[in-house]
């Protein structure tokens, strides 16, 4: 792309930018990173920390996560700070026989890719799991799903940025993009203007809004996640467990009809559990709502009763950048020059962080990249919209 | 009618006024008057708030002579309240505040129910604030508060001597209610000067109660001998289990210890007091505007000040919430409240309500000199909390000291929130109600930054933590599995 070593500024401090960041500075690129907020103050702030590999449709999106897996082997050890990551492996459970049907043509779909995803009758997934309900089904495990602190996780990734050189500011609200001869050329903040060659947009929810500043429409809107915290406790799951309406709700519409969008369940490091998740359409609204709380606490206290004496100490929101396609969008656009996309990564973002920074950071500074990144582009979705 | 029953409670009312103190009572004393649907609900097991904690016991004890009419025109009210045909909710938390004016709670049964209210009153009141020092979560060291609590409403002493320390004049009425339920105090220690306190001999024409019980509980402590030391703070509290013995010293310009200057008193009990926060947990969940203001306690709801409406329509604050200042301005500020909402609803004449206005809005400005007293006095200045020792522990839940926060500041992270993130001070069980206001005056002391930049606090429902199962006992619900 550009012969030396381009300036590049970074848009947005979630787990997306502040790992491109940090891909670009150990390779001694000049970053510059802008939030608006604080670091992980948006969605990244606002989610849980499970890195499922099984719940990922088989292909391309399937070869990301298995990528992004192994970058955190070496994260764990090299990022500054402790981000509790974790190998505990995934259960996904069911609770009715259709979802059991559904979920074994599924596994058979990610078997076939070779992914060592293993069925579990009632009494097998009660053993791994002791607190679960008796009323399940059954549940697949998959031993390499993980975990991961996304907070942490992204304090990390810009700490090590900052280590390698980069610069982190924060508080500070992108206005506008300046552009030069079809090429980007500067960023306009309300802390002032930041030339550059190359500007990322990891805005994640707001991504949208950053790139109609370059004349781009793409199709990233805000999709509401509500979670529930409790208080820390002893160990009480030992696996990340999800149901099997979460998968449904993303890949098998008729079964996504019935009533709740599925849930995820962890227990963090520090002991707190982590129950989510809605996934609504709400315009930019972060509240949570009476109906999302219950419905989540419903779902969660019907797979594992023992919840119910737990007491919820916080709920939260954050802001999923959804895709129609549920793949996020990656790579350069073709106008302007130097406009670079890293956003759209709706419920996947912790998971596929690593993958994405790296990536990303190739395509910048070689020109190539280890997965290609085609079927992440812009323009899948003009060019569906032609075709239909 | 008052009722534990929620089987009586009705899924919307005219008015809602959530916390009953001073203010609460205010407001609904007028309320009552007109035939309207009106439900209060409290944390308490009784109404009246902080000031009349004892009314229970009361009922059954002869009459007692209370020097500051205040009271007893509370302990009237609360009486004459708990006796109307309203509906009133006892030991239930409000959760939150929904659009539509949704208030979520959980009642004493653990249950969660939801009811609506045209018109909502706020009047949550105010918790004690902190100053950490070493050995502070030692048991046997106790803010004033829990310890007036103890002998207020068990009638017990915090311990056979007690040592009490902290800012402000609380700790002269604690003192002096100790001595006089025959226990006794070490000494009162006061981080800044005591002569400070004469300033309220300005303030007399309209505070001459409060002068007079000051001067009753300064000739207590005198006749009975116990020292006054100004200038002087607390460097440590040991002890393994329970408290042992404490360490004060005097303080420098700087409000650093002076060395040489230590004592050591042996005593299990230490009630140490810092002023007062508001409660404007709710406020904010809810979506309220709010500003900082030093004179007014801290952060504060920001309210419409000639009828108490906050910037979300037919929501309104009173009392502590809008500015630490006593029973006082609360009681004026919930029949200012009432009056307005009586006006929106067109139920007084315009004219007639005009006056009673008048009279109110003058009657505050006096509240509010006499607060920004209180506050003044109560202040613990910046470099009080730049000298916090690396190891003293600032988050409770989370066992986060000093040290943690310190460290994270010189990384870069200058927000309450940002710190938050990075260190999980203020993410534990108590959800920040204590650590919050402590880490906020942390930054500002050392960062000198301005509030706005440090950091708004931020509050998510559920204000106060709840079982999850209590979900499930809905009682709205009819699709329970």
């Amino acid at each position: 792309m550009v012969s030396h070593m381009p300036a590049i500024v970074v848009i947005g401090g979630g787990v997306i930018g502040t790992s491109v960041a940090h891909y670009l500075a150990c390779k001694g690129a000049k970053v510059t990173l802008l939030e608006k907020g604080d670091l992980a103050s948006g969605s990244s702030g606002a989610c849980d920390g499970l890195i499922f590999i099984q719940s990922k449709k088989p292909g391309v999106h399937l070869q990301l996560a298995l990528a992004s897996l192994e970058l955190y082997e070496e994260l764990y050890k090299e990022l500054p700070g402790h981000i509790e990551f974790k190998k505990s492996g995934g259960m996904v459970i069911f609770e009715t026989d259709a979802e059991f049907e559904a979920m074994c043509g599924y596994i058979q779909d990610q078997q076939a890719t070779g992914i060592d995803v293993s069925l579990l009758n009632t009494n097998q997934a009660l053993k791994k799991e002791p607190y679960l309900s008796k009323h399940i089904k059954g549940a697949t495990f998959f031993p390499l799903d993980a975990q991961v602190n996304p907070i942490a996780l992204t304090l990390g990734f810009a700490l090590s940025a900052k280590q390698n050189g980069a610069r982190i500011i924060t508080r500070t609200i992108v206005k506008g993009i300046k552009i030069q001869n079809n090429r980007v050329s500067s960023v306009q903040t309300d802390q002032g203007d930041f030339n550059t060659d190359v500007i990322i947009n990891a805005a994640g929810a707001n991504a949208s809004e950053i790139a109609a500043m370059v004349g781009i429409n793409i199709p990233i809107t805000p999709r509401r996640g509500q979670i529930v915290v409790t208080q820390a406790v002893k160990p009480i799951l030992k696996h990340c467990l999800i149901s099997a309406k979460y998968i449904a709700a993303k890949y098998h519409p008729a079964l996504a009809k019935e009533k709740g969008e599925g849930i995820s369940m962890e227990q963090t490091q520090n002991g707190n559990l982590l129950l989510g998740s809605t996934r609504e359409f709400a315009g930019f609204n972060k509240q949570n709502t009476p109906e999302g709380i219950t419905r989540i606490i419903e779902q969660t206290t019907r797979i594992i009763p023992e919840l119910k004496k737990l007491h919820v100490i916080r709920t939260f929101a954050g802001l999923r950048p959804y895709t129609p396609d549920s793949l996020p969008i990656l790579g350069q656009v073709d106008h302007p020059k130097g406009f670079v996309m890293a956003a759209g990564h709706e419920g996947d973002g912790i998971a596929l962080a690593p993958i994405t920074g790296k990536l990303i950071a190739q395509m910048i500074l070689t020109g190539k990249t280890d997965i290609p990144l085609d079927a992440f582009a812009v323009d899948r979705f003009q060019l569906q919209k032609e075709t239909t | 009618m008052t009722s534990w029953d929620l089987k009586v409670l009705k899924s919307k009312y005219h008015i809602i006024i959530i916390g009953c103190g001073f203010a609460g009572l205010a407001a609904a004393d007028i309320l009552t008057r007109y035939n309207l649907d009106v439900l209060i609900i409290d944390e308490n097991p009784h109404l009246g708030g902080q000031l009349l904690r004892k009314i229970s016991t009361l009922k059954q004890t002869k009459k007692k002579f209370e020097l500051d009419p205040i009271k007893k025109i509370g302990f009237e009210l609360a009486r004459s309240i708990a006796g109307q045909n309203i509906d009133i909710l006892y030991t239930t938390q409000v959760l939150g505040l929904f659009p539509d004016h949704r208030i979520l709670m959980v009642d004493h049964s653990e249950k969660i129910v939801e009811c609506q209210g045209d018109f909502i009153i706020c009047a949550t009141g105010a918790r004690e604030k902190y100053l950490p020092f070493k050995g502070w979560t030692i048991p046997g060291v106790m803010s004033t508060g829990a310890a007036q609590i103890l002998m207020k409403s068990s009638g017990v002493l915090p311990a056979k001597t007690t040592l009490v320390g902290g800012t402000g004049p609380l700790q002269l009425a604690l003192a002096a209610a100790i001595l006089q339920n025959k226990g006794r105090v070490s000494a009162v220690l006061d981080q800044q000067n005591f002569k400070d306190k004469f300033g309220i001999l300005h303030l007399w024409q309209h505070n001459l109660p409060k002068i007079i019980e000051g001067a009753i509980y300064l000739s207590r402590l005198f006749l009975q001998g116990t020292p006054i030391r100004q200038r002087t703070g607390i460097a440590e509290a040991i002890g393994k289990n329970q408290l042992e013995k404490v360490v004060t010293a005097q303080l420098d310009d700087q409000n650093g210890f002076i060395q040489g200057t230590e004592r050591i008193y042996n005593t299990h009990a230490l009630a140490v007091g810092y002023g007062f926060t508001p409660n404007i947990e709710l406020p904010i969940q809810a979506g309220c505007d709010i500003k900082f203001d030093k004179k007014k306690g801290g952060w504060i709801v920001c309210v419409n000040e000639d009828t108490m409406e906050t910037s979300l329509s037919a929501f309104f604050a009173v009392g502590e919430i809008t500015g630490i200042a006593g029973a006082k301005k609360s009681y004026i500020e919930g029949r200012i409240a009432a009056w307005s909402i009586l006006n929106q609803m067109e139920l007084v004449n315009g004219s007639k309500n005009k006056a009673n206005l008048r009279l109110l809005y003058y009657q505050r400005q006096h509240q509010i000199e006499y607060g920004a007293f209180l506050n003044a006095m109560c202040n613990v200045s910046d470099s009080a909390y730049q000298s916090i020792d690396d190891d003293t522990i600032i988050c409770r839940c989370e066992e986060i000291t000093m040290g943690d926060i310190r460290k994270t500041i010189t990384d870069g992270f200058l927000t309450v929130n940002s710190i938050k993130k990075t260190t999980r001070c203020g993410m534990g069980l108590c959800q920040g109600r204590i650590c919050g206001p402590v880490l906020f005056d942390i930054l500002s002391g050392i960062t000198h930054g301005h509030p706005g930049q440090i950091g708004e606090p931020s509050v998510r429902s559920p204000i106060k933590t709840v079982p999850l199962g209590a979900f499930l006992r809905a009682n709205n619900k009819t699709e329970m599995k």
